[in-house]
């Protein structure tokens, strides 16, 4: 056999993240769990070494066969993914070890599921694609009932299940009947495909497979009308894991829905209405739902069921002639970078205050810690997309791609909905700000806390102000 | 239309299976005696007489736990043979690809040892 094409190097990044792993899995059977406090250091070397092997141009060939890629996209989702890792798991173990909760399980299946959102980001075929939402989902399954003794954990792992198993039969059946009729598993050459047998009995065979699988995606991402998940899930689940299924997941989760879109660019009159409808609906009903929450985890968890309606904006767009994936690439970094430390933030907050996530816990949060108030407004506004911070440039460059996609409509619409946010995100910024404290006595941040909001921050003014610094690292690796 | 053509075969045979069940149950139905007593009405269970309710104790999740390892190396063994049998073709990267499987089963083996979960206690 010839194995010229295998290229190993490929998925270094993959190989070294899922090593970490299993080692630390190993070093936990192995040392009877007494080292445990040791282990966060072993995984955020893989971590690191995976992030120096992303930057290194050797993995710029396509490995195994055309299987894993290295173009933009994997790169930014790599990246994404990485990044996510490096702000959460310091803080994971420290809210894991106060909670008693299993460090080590905590550390080694959130290092596999980001084996499975690497692969997603990167996969070249539809076998990879599949078996990188499994990888994923299958860990986070696991991640959303680690708190096993409480309901609301336990019910969150159940319901996780649940949809996400409904989704993936939705998906592997679309996969199925896309690939059978299209005649081929690689993921660009399934226009050419289906452009051979247009006009035949077999292209209703594969606008069913372009649905189904659409709809199992979009199940995964959490837009409308497959959303009803994502509430219980992410405000039952442990809130590290919320924020790395919010962050890095979701992120995943678009890499691989964007790349099956542009390769069905052909044939978009197909799915550009479907996925029109769905992304008008998600930023509708997300934004919405998310004024009206009380409690801050159940507002950032609709907060993000309306990022992906705006994601999917940007989606749509590709499948215009001459679009890329610049626009959904740009959006995610910021995205994670905001969300992952708010859920952090969060966690603190709660923990100092009523321990149930509570909206007026947030009251006069700048006369007990100004700093933390100050990041706070910034990564809400952020989020938010108010300029000059990074938030703002995804959304730009989301709605311009939109516009010149000729869904100038959908565009407006999420102009007006991104106004919807601004008041859900300035809520708590107001009581930080203009209410009086409810408990006295500063709240101070460990280490590890303020080194993410401070990075998160500094990330978002960053990549606000110098946008093309991320887009053009990413180009400048893939192509 | 030829009967052995494209899907009519496969047709017509669905249909005769379905009338074939719906047959036999309507017959079961209106044909069957129905004479119940106490014995018949009780639950099943291997000849003997049922003990306390299903709902107290139920299935312990260790059965689960041990299914789930047993399939675990099930797909092993599926996925060694046929290795096993193109062994010669592929060569050393087979060999390289079927170790790092074992060794991530390997370890996968020593965590759930050292974590107890096949003691029976």
């Amino acid at each position: 056999m010839d194995f010229s094409g295998l290229n190993v190097a490929a998925l270094l990044p993959e190989l070294l993240v899922s090593g970490g792993g299993l080692l630390v899995m190993a070093l936990h059977a192995a040392f009877r769990g007494r080292q445990d406090r040791q282990l966060v250091w072993v995984s955020l070397a893989s971590v690191v070494a995976a992030l120096a092997f992303c930057l290194n141009p050797l993995t710029v060939e396509p490995g195994y066969f055309g299987s894993a890629l290295s173009d933009p996209m994997a790169f930014a989702g790599r990246i994404t993914v990485l990044a996510a890792l490096v702000l959460l798991l310091p803080g994971g173990v420290a809210y894991a070890r106060s909670r008693n909760l299993p460090q080590a399980e905590y550390l080694s299946l959130s290092l596999f599921a980001a084996t499975g959102m690497m692969a997603l980001a990167s996969a070249g075929d539809l076998i990879v694609l599949f078996l990188a939402v499994e990888v994923l989902s299958i860990s986070l399954y696991c991640l959303a009932g680690l708190m096993g003794e409480r309901e609301s954990s336990r019910q969150a792992a159940l319901t996780y299940f649940l949809a996400g198993s409904f989704a993936s039969g939705f998906l592997l059946f679309g996969m199925a009947l896309l690939s059978g009729s299209a005649g081929t598993l690689d993921i660009a050459a399934l226009g050419t495909g289906l452009a051979r047998v247009s006009g035949t009995g077999t292209q209703w065979v594969a606008l069913g497979g372009v649905v189904l699988m659409i709809a199992g995606l979009l199940f995964k991402v959490g837009a409308v009308p497959f959303h009803s998940w994502v509430a219980e899930v992410y405000s039952g689940s442990p809130t590290v894991v919320t924020a790395f299924m919010s962050t890095a997941a979701k992120a995943a989760a678009f890499a691989g829905f964007g790349r099956v879109l542009l390769a069905l660019g052909s044939v978009s009159e197909a799915w550009v209405p479907l996925v029109g409808i769905c992304a008008g609906a998600t930023m509708i009903l997300g934004n919405f739902t998310a004024l009206v929450q009380g409690n801050f985890k159940r507002m950032l968890a609709f907060s993000s069921v309306a990022h992906a309606g705006y994601l999917l904006l940007g989606l749509m767009a590709v499948g215009a002639a001459g679009e890329s994936l610049e626009a959904v690439i740009f959006y995610l970094l910021p995205y994670v970078l905001a969300n992952a430390a708010l859920f952090l933030v969060a966690a603190k907050v709660s923990q100092a205050g009523s321990g149930n996530y509570k909206l007026d816990d947030y009251k006069g949060l700048a006369r007990r810690n100004p700093w933390l108030a100050g990041l706070l407004a910034l990564l809400l506004l952020g989020l938010a997309g108010m300029p000059p911070l990074a938030g703002f440039m995804g959304k730009f460059m989301v709605f311009s791609a939109a516009v010149r996609a000729g869904h100038t409509g959908l565009a407006v619409l999420g102009i007006l909905t991104s106004v919807v946010a601004v008041f859900t995100y300035l809520r708590p910024v107001v009581y930080a700000w203009f209410h009086e404290p409810e408990e006295s006595g500063a709240l101070n941040l460990d280490g590890g806390l303020a080194f993410v909001v401070w990075v998160a921050g500094a990330g978002l003014l960053l990549l606000g102000l110098w946008p093309r610094l991320w887009l053009d690292l990413c180009a400048g690796i893939g192509v | 239309m030829e009967l052995n053509s494209n899907g009519v075969a496969l047709a017509v045979l669905f249909g005769l299976a379905l009338a074939l069940v719906g047959v036999m149950y309507l017959a079961a139905t209106y044909l069957g005696p129905k004479k119940f007593n106490k014995a018949k009405l009780q639950p099943f269970e291997c000849g003997m007489d049922p003990v306390g309710s299903p709902r107290e104790g139920g299935l312990r999740l260790r059965f689960y736990v041990v299914a789930i390892l047993f399939v675990v190396f099930d797909i092993e063994t599926i996925f060694l043979y046929p290795w096993a049998v193109s062994y010669s073709k592929l060569g050393l990267f087979g060999l390289v690809e079927v170790l790092v499987f074992l060794g991530a089963l390997g370890i996968g083996l020593f965590y759930v040892l050292r974590k107890g979960v096949v003691a029976w206690k």
